[in-house]
């Protein structure tokens, strides 16, 4: 069962995760800055976890992203690397941990919701959920306190 | 056989059918009007002599004709039937022409090439080819390849020899009637190689040779094993290698230097689960008939799964995994209820460095509705098709590990995926197969190529063979009706019902 969901979000040229706690299915909408985020008509199939070498959660690698390779999140950032270079491999590297210290737990997780504001920006919300009926309790990451996106329910 | 090799006497006012491809000629005035079934897109070369002697070559009338939007394609060549000899009551030819029948072309009458010049040819192809052999196919393939190729040259001289031939036998005794002999034409499609030079008509074309004489020249080598560029490999070969055959280049093969056949090994060892059987085969890849990719599981021992991968690579330039047509998964959206069962039938991805196996849970799969299987056949092949195009890359030099991640550990990520999808698209393919008779048709389109999933090695092994023939059949252009019937066999095999799916699939 999904607790919620990490919602990854640009803030200037850094991605970063705020913690949505939701049981249920995830938000119609969220906001941020002051800008409506709405479902982009598509999802990210596949991610995995990046852990740090205690195995503290230090980000995700999205598969078959490709579609957010133009987004200014993917574009503007810079602790997201495209690793397969066609947005196969998306890394979004939320600890500071050298990438050469992080391990991709190649857990094959499902569905990645998008959320786009319309002017080329997007939003992610990762279910916490590692599909061995979990969340994360082990985050090496700090969350995002202020200006975080939050869920909107009816436009 | 694509090939359209049609040889034809006039007969007076003839209008006849060949058993294999109907063909109708006829007369108009003066004209001679060829009229033969095509598809909308072909192109074809058509030639013609005027008598079966060394005096009157083949002379090609058109190089590119193409076909007509609809089913049938007509040429008209003027003023070559000589009107004076028309005079006698409009009966034809005795007996009427014969059909063409392969079964009877080695008696038919010929000048062309004895059944022992086919084998002399035959070994002067396995010498001249073995170079390029060695760099382009592992060493199985290649005693298939040359055993291909000696049957697809006496094909081809079996067809010239059947066709002039009948067409000399029709023309002696037509003559000795009311019938005149206005010459013989040939149409050939455009990429095929029907003069059986290993050249294609179109690549002859390009060399200003002529495409249905082996030996343009005349001096006693066919057009394939000229070296018109003096460099080490003979024109055949360079067309399957990629290079120009008119340019000299002391290393011709930058396109295949990067390529060859790859081949790695690694191994899970992983807990031993009594009620989980672990799914053991190849994962077969081709694409346009110039990849062929193969990922084999075996389990040496219990607890000990070993995936076996190998990679051919015979043409590098541009993309060669475009083309399949695959679903685009990221298009599809799912509801939080179908990602949530189909996550619990899933479970967790292989981890080798964790010694972690992905295991399905068959039974929670086959309770999954049919639009989220289908959104994950979708999900996992194209995942699939991505991590061998990333494989394939990385291993032919196009592509280098990202920064900060060894080659292994790229790979191992690769792998990991591929095991993980490989382990759900099977588990996915059979919940649709026992409940709604599908099956196979979401591997066929994604890779504009085929992928099979066996759970036996002798049976990937089978498929390996079987895919291996058809992969050659698509490089060469020729014969691939019978690999891919045998191909669609094996896929039966493992799939009832789902035969006929591949074999249209294979042939559209």
């Amino acid at each position: 069962m999904i607790l919620g969901y990490f919602v990854l979000f640009r803030d200037g040229n850094i991605v970063k995760a705020a913690y949505l706690k939701r049981s249920g299915t995830w938000p119609r909408a969220v906001e941020h800055s002051g800008r409506l985020y709405r479902e982009a008509g598509f999802q990210i199939p596949l991610y995995n976890h990046l852990l740090t070498p205690q195995r503290a959660l230090a980000g995700f690698s999205f598969n078959q992203a490709d579609a957010l390779l133009p987004s200014r999140l993917v574009r503007n950032s810079e602790n997201i690397i495209d690793m397969g270079g066609d947005g196969n491999d998306l890394w979004f590297v939320l600890a500071n941990e050298a990438v050469e210290t992080l391990h991709n737990d190649t857990c094959q997780a499902l569905t990645v919701v998008v959320y786009a504001d319309g002017h080329g920006d997007h939003i992610l919300a990762v279910p916490d959920f590692n599909d061995w009926g979990q969340h994360w309790d082990a985050v090496g990451f700090t969350f995002a306190k202020e200006n975080a996106p939050f869920a909107v329910e009816s436009d | 056989m694509k090939t359209k090799l049609i040889a034809l006497v006039l007969s007076v006012l003839a209008t006849f059918h060949a058993a294999a491809v109907p063909v109708k000629i006829n007369i108009q005035g003066s004209n001679i009007v060829v009229r033969w079934p095509s598809q909308n897109s072909q192109q074809f070369i058509i030639g013609y002599r005027a008598a079966l002697d060394a005096a009157h070559p083949w002379t090609i009338l058109r190089t590119n004709y193409p076909a007509s939007t609809s089913n049938e394609t007509v040429f008209i060549m003027t003023n070559v039937v000589p009107l004076q000899n028309f005079g006698g009551g409009g009966g034809g030819g005795a007996g009427g022409p014969p059909g063409f029948n392969a079964a009877s072309s080695s008696s038919s009458g010929s000048t062309i090439t004895s059944s022992a010049s086919i084998a002399e040819r035959a070994a002067i192809a396995e010498e001249r080819r073995a170079q390029a052999l060695k760099i382009i196919m592992p060493p199985p393939v290649q005693a298939t390849k040359r055993q291909d190729f000696r049957v697809r040259t006496a094909t081809a001289e079996s067809a010239v020899a059947l066709a002039e031939g009948q067409a000399s036998a029709q023309s002696a005794s037509e003559l000795a009637g009311n019938v005149v002999s206005s010459g013989f034409f040939m149409v050939s499609e455009y990429y095929e190689d029907v003069d059986g030079d290993t050249l294609p008509s179109a690549t002859e074309l390009a060399m200003n040779l002529n495409p249905f004489i082996k030996d343009t020249n005349g001096n006693g080598i066919d057009d394939g094993y000229e070296n018109f560029d003096g460099d080490p490999f003979d024109n055949g070969t360079e067309i399957i290698i990629g290079s120009d055959p008119l340019l000299s280049d002391a290393n011709p093969l930058p396109p295949l230097t990067v390529g060859g056949v790859y081949s790695g090994q690694y191994d899970i060892t992983f807990p031993i689960d009594a009620n989980y059987t672990n799914i053991l085969g190849p994962m077969l890849f081709c694409n346009n008939g110039v990849t062929a990719d193969s990922l084999v599981t075996t389990q040496p021992s219990a607890g000990h799964l070993r995936l076996n991968w190998h990679s051919v690579f015979v043409q590098s330039e541009g993309n060669f995994f475009t083309g399949g047509g695959g679903a685009n998964a990221s298009g599809d959206s799912i509801t939080l209820a179908e990602r949530n069962a189909l996550a619990d039938a899933f479970g967790q991805g292989t981890d080798m460095d964790l010694g972690r196996l992905s295991k399905p849970n068959q039974l929670k799969v086959s309770q999954l509705s049919e639009n989220a299987l289908d959104y994950y056949q979708r999900v996992a092949s194209e995942q699939l098709r991505r991590e061998f195009q990333l494989i394939q890359e990385l291993n032919t030099g196009l592509r280098q590990p990202p920064p900060g991640m060894t080659a292994e550990r790229f790979m191992k990520i690769r792998l990991n995926q591929i095991h993980t999808q490989f382990t759900r698209l099977q588990s996915v393919n059979t919940s649709l197969f026992k409940r709604f008779g599908r099956a196979l048709n979401r591997f066929l389109p994604f890779l504009g190529g085929i992928l099979i999933i066996a759970n036996a090695d002798a049976i990937a092994q089978e498929f390996l063979s079987s895919m291996q023939d058809y992969a050659r059949d698509i490089f060469f252009g020729d014969d691939e009706t019978g690999d891919a019937a045998i191909l669609a066999g094996r896929c039966n095999d493992l799939a009832a019902g789902s035969g006929n799916l591949v074999l249209s699939y294979l042939l559209r």
